[in-house]
């Protein structure tokens, strides 16, 4: 069974710097054993990611993940934003190869307005995966406007 | 569809449009390598056919009609002036893959920056020139002037042995290739280098375009402070930390720099990722 990063953190009350981390006995065990569960998870995770067979597939699992943060609705034209592409043609083969492999959900509302979600019932690691990828990982849309700052910032210093 | 996007015939988004692609690249690339190769081959041939024969002959003659030191004098320097034209002016604008320029140009304009072909003509160059021109010139006129007839042939293999350096080094430096800048701030920019591995007997792949980027010159190799940063930026980002090298003993750079690894479907992350890295350095050395 796959394991919620911010479940661990909850359970363990890793997050409360006030008193002592301490675990007796069996509890040593099941932290053990929950925190290697959450390791087997990113593993599992590289491994598929390492195997997609088109890049971009990676790349649309990356911006699924992150805007599942902050959009309820997420449309394909959503994850070209995020993802900073151009043309949608070059996410076509991603969203085909991705489907066939039942890693996200498209739900076809109107031909033009497909719904798309991570498929984290089939594979529940994907959890860990958007926690990890929603923390850390800085789209290229985001990375796109912190340099256009920073250039602006910097150009009339 | 932009306009500019339909222009842009490349696409590496899957394989077969990969291979057309880079079908199309090793197309213009061919053409034009053979565009500039015959333009060396017969430049050379005319200067080897000028000095071995028409000069030999000039120099063993001992009264030489006036008329004919005047046509000898408008050949060389006929001869000297094409040079410095094609130096100067064509191998410095030759593109080897117009379709594959366009495209990264597109690519890089929707990241947010510009692509510049970088300006080969700068102070060095100038230098260099300058004094391959003044070593052409020495050599010149001790050939008209040294009355010793051996000092005289080995003034001419001289000129022979420095016309052939001075067309084939600036190959040697890579004018086979484009070289391009993207300007981020007022000190900082990424550098293009492009390589072609094209013309393999196994066939096209993806890998076949590699595009080396670097950052502009950072820090002196030896100043630790800076190089621990320099380290744990490089290692965070997962920057390799030498760049290309096309021989490497010429690698004895004492300077540090940003390098990173592109071909044609990754070259947006890792764009961004060095762009990341030279950021990160220029907020921790900027004056607050």
């Amino acid at each position: 069974m796959t394991i919620s990063i911010e479940y661990f953190i909850e359970k363990y009350q890793l997050d409360n710097f006030k008193g002592t981390f301490q675990l007796k006995g069996e509890e040593k065990v099941e932290f053990y054993n929950d925190f290697n569960k959450i390791l087997r998870s990113i593993c599992n995770i590289f491994v598929k990611i390492s195997n997609l067979m088109s890049l971009r597939g990676g790349q649309v699992l990356l911006g699924l993940a992150k805007l599942e943060n902050s959009e309820n609705i997420i449309n394909k034209s959503d994850i070209q934003k995020c993802l900073n592409l151009d043309r949608f043609e070059k996410l076509l083969h991603a969203f085909e190869y991705l489907e066939d492999q039942k890693y996200i959900k498209i739900r076809k509302k109107n031909p033009k307005f497909h719904i798309v979600e991570l498929n984290e019932k089939d594979y529940p690691d994907l959890k860990v995966y958007k926690e990890i990828i929603q923390k850390f990982w800085v789209s290229p849309q985001e990375q796109k406007k912190e340099f256009q700052q920073w250039r602006e910032k910097s150009n009339h210093e | 569809m932009s306009d500019k996007a339909q222009k842009s015939i490349l696409n590496f988004e899957n394989n077969e449009n990969t291979l057309k692609s880079l079908q199309v690249i090793r197309k213009e690339y061919i053409r034009n390598s053979i565009k500039v190769y015959l333009s060396l081959i017969s430049m050379a041939g005319a200067y080897l056919i000028y000095f071995i024969f028409i000069y030999q002959t000039f120099f063993m003659s001992t009264n030489l009609p006036y008329n004919l030191v005047i046509i000898d004098q408008i050949t060389a320097w006929s001869f000297f002036i094409l040079y410095l034209l094609f130096h100067f002016f064509v191998l410095s604008f030759i593109r080897f893959s117009p379709s594959l320029i366009r495209y990264l140009k597109y690519e890089i304009n929707n990241m947010g920056f510009e692509l510049k072909k970088k300006n080969k003509i700068s102070v060095s160059f100038f230098l260099f020139n300058s004094l391959s021109i003044l070593l052409f010139l020495i050599s010149y006129l001790s050939i008209i002037y040294i009355e010793d007839f051996s000092l005289k042939i080995f003034a001419i293999r001289f000129l022979i042995i420095y016309i052939f350096i001075s067309i084939t080094y600036p190959i040697i430096r890579g004018l086979m290739h484009d070289r391009f800048i993207v300007k981020l701030t007022k000190g900082h920019y990424i550098q293009f280098h492009l390589q072609f591995r094209i013309i393999k007997p196994k066939g096209l792949e993806p890998q076949s375009i590699r595009i080396f980027l670097s950052s502009n010159r950072l820090c002196f190799k030896f100043n630790n402070e800076k190089k621990i940063i320099y380290n744990n930026i490089t290692e965070t980002r997962w920057l390799p930390k030498n760049g290309r090298k096309i021989l490497p003993i010429f690698s004895l750079n004492p300077y540090l720099y940003f390098h990173e690894f592109a071909i044609p479907i990754n070259l947006q992350t890792q764009i961004y990722n060095l762009v990341g890295a030279i950021r990160d350095w220029d907020l921790l050395f900027k004056p607050h």
